[in-house]
């Protein structure tokens, strides 16, 4: 009895002193890991490879607004707006006629400069969930954009590119990150990140819902 | 599968803890027995390894199982990681690099006990092979 008593109480100070000495030793504090939660909410649509202009799925006979459910395959040219939000200051918006609803926006290029033939960043990859109510269902936007800088280099050699990137738009409408899927040379890929990193945004909307989101922007260079 | 992350840290680890208490108080106590005990007072052989070998098969199989059960922990620790990492949709590197480091200390706190463990099993095994024959020794055999 002795003995078994001896032997417990020793065991036990004797793994109290063991284990407050590695507390002591290892104790870090949790390491503040800081991670973009992103909504997996937004699907990215497949990329537009071909010109298809015809949608049929996008028309609503009561839907004022275009609707752009459904869409797989954008049509490179045809700017495809998915809000109904005041997106860019600078790009005024043609909405579809109910009765053809095939079309996307067409935005004309105003706005930009003579030379740099940027046709405007196409908004794919805003959320093509389906199924949700127009008004409601918001894609991030822009809300100033910052125009790319045509890359001396490559207007000099007379080149064109089209640079896409993945952008990570926070809850608040912040860019908190950019990926380049697809990328250029002649420095076309600096430049679109460049002009993403300046721009502001507002955020993406779920039922009325702000949600951070993933949104894939395609810019291209061309010459005129 | 959020409780998997509470019983790996409580539960896999605190009952390593306790088995290691355990092995540790037995080995004392078979220690100190083996200091004091008096061969003569043993008519026979199999009395006395059966004094002596009282309970030497609790160190061994805390020896031997405490890898496994820091094992289980760790598996339980990548299960849970994984599943929280899939589900959140993150691949986040950090994170998940982080939740497989916390995860395997429960492997290494199995090592740790069952590595004396298996010191005290083997030592107190001879020391009673010693006494045996010691009292073999002593009744002429």
């Amino acid at each position: 009895m002795n003995a078994q008593r001896l032997g417990i109480t020793a065991s036990l100070s004797i793994h109290a002193c063991l284990l407050s000495l590695m507390l002591l030793i290892l104790d870090d504090k949790p390491v503040v890991i800081k991670t973009f939660h992103i909504n997996f909410e937004q699907q990215e649509p497949s990329f537009p490879a071909t010109r298809k202009a015809v949608n049929p799925r996008d028309s609503r006979p009561n839907a004022p607004v275009p609707s752009t459910r459904r869409q797989n395959v954008l049509p490179a040219s045809l700017q495809q707006q998915e809000t109904k939000a005041p997106v860019m200051n600078s790009d005024p918006e043609i909405p579809i006629p109910e009765s053809a609803g095939v079309k996307g926006l067409v935005k004309p290029e105003v706005q930009l400069p003579v030379g740099v033939g940027i046709p405007g960043p196409e908004k794919q990859g805003e959320p093509s969930v389906i199924d949700t109510q127009f008004g409601n269902m918001g894609a991030p936007a822009f809300l100033y954009r910052e125009m790319p800088v045509y890359p001396r280099a490559a207007r000099r050699m007379e080149k064109e590119g089209k640079v896409m990137l993945k952008l990570l738009i926070g809850m608040d409408g912040t860019l908190n990150g950019v990926e380049v899927i697809k990328s250029a040379e002649y420095g076309f890929t600096e430049a679109a990140v460049d002009a993403v990193k300046k721009s502001t945004f507002t955020p993406a909307h779920i039922n009325g819902r702000k949600v951070a989101s993933r949104a894939i922007l395609s810019v291209r260079f061309t010459l005129k | 599968m959020e409780y998997l992350g509470g019983i790996v840290d409580y539960g896999v680890i605190g009952l390593l803890v306790l088995m290691s208490v355990a092995a540790l108080a037995i080995a004392i106590e078979r220690y100190l027995t083996y200091g004091k005990i008096r061969v003569e007072r043993f008519p026979d052989k199999k009395t006395l390894e059966f004094e002596l070998t009282k309970r030497l098969h609790l160190i061994s199989t805390i020896g031997s199982n405490a890898p496994y059960i820091g094992l289980l922990g760790t598996v339980l620790g990548i299960m849970f990681t994984f599943y929280t990492m899939g589900r959140e949709g993150l691949m986040d590197t950090g994170k998940i690099m982080i939740g497989l480091a916390l995860a395997l200390r429960a492997t290494a706190a199995g090592l740790m006990v069952a590595i004396p463990s298996i010191v005290f099993y083997n030592l107190l095994l001879r020391k009673v092979r010693g006494i045996v024959l010691r009292w073999e020794t002593g009744h002429g055999r």
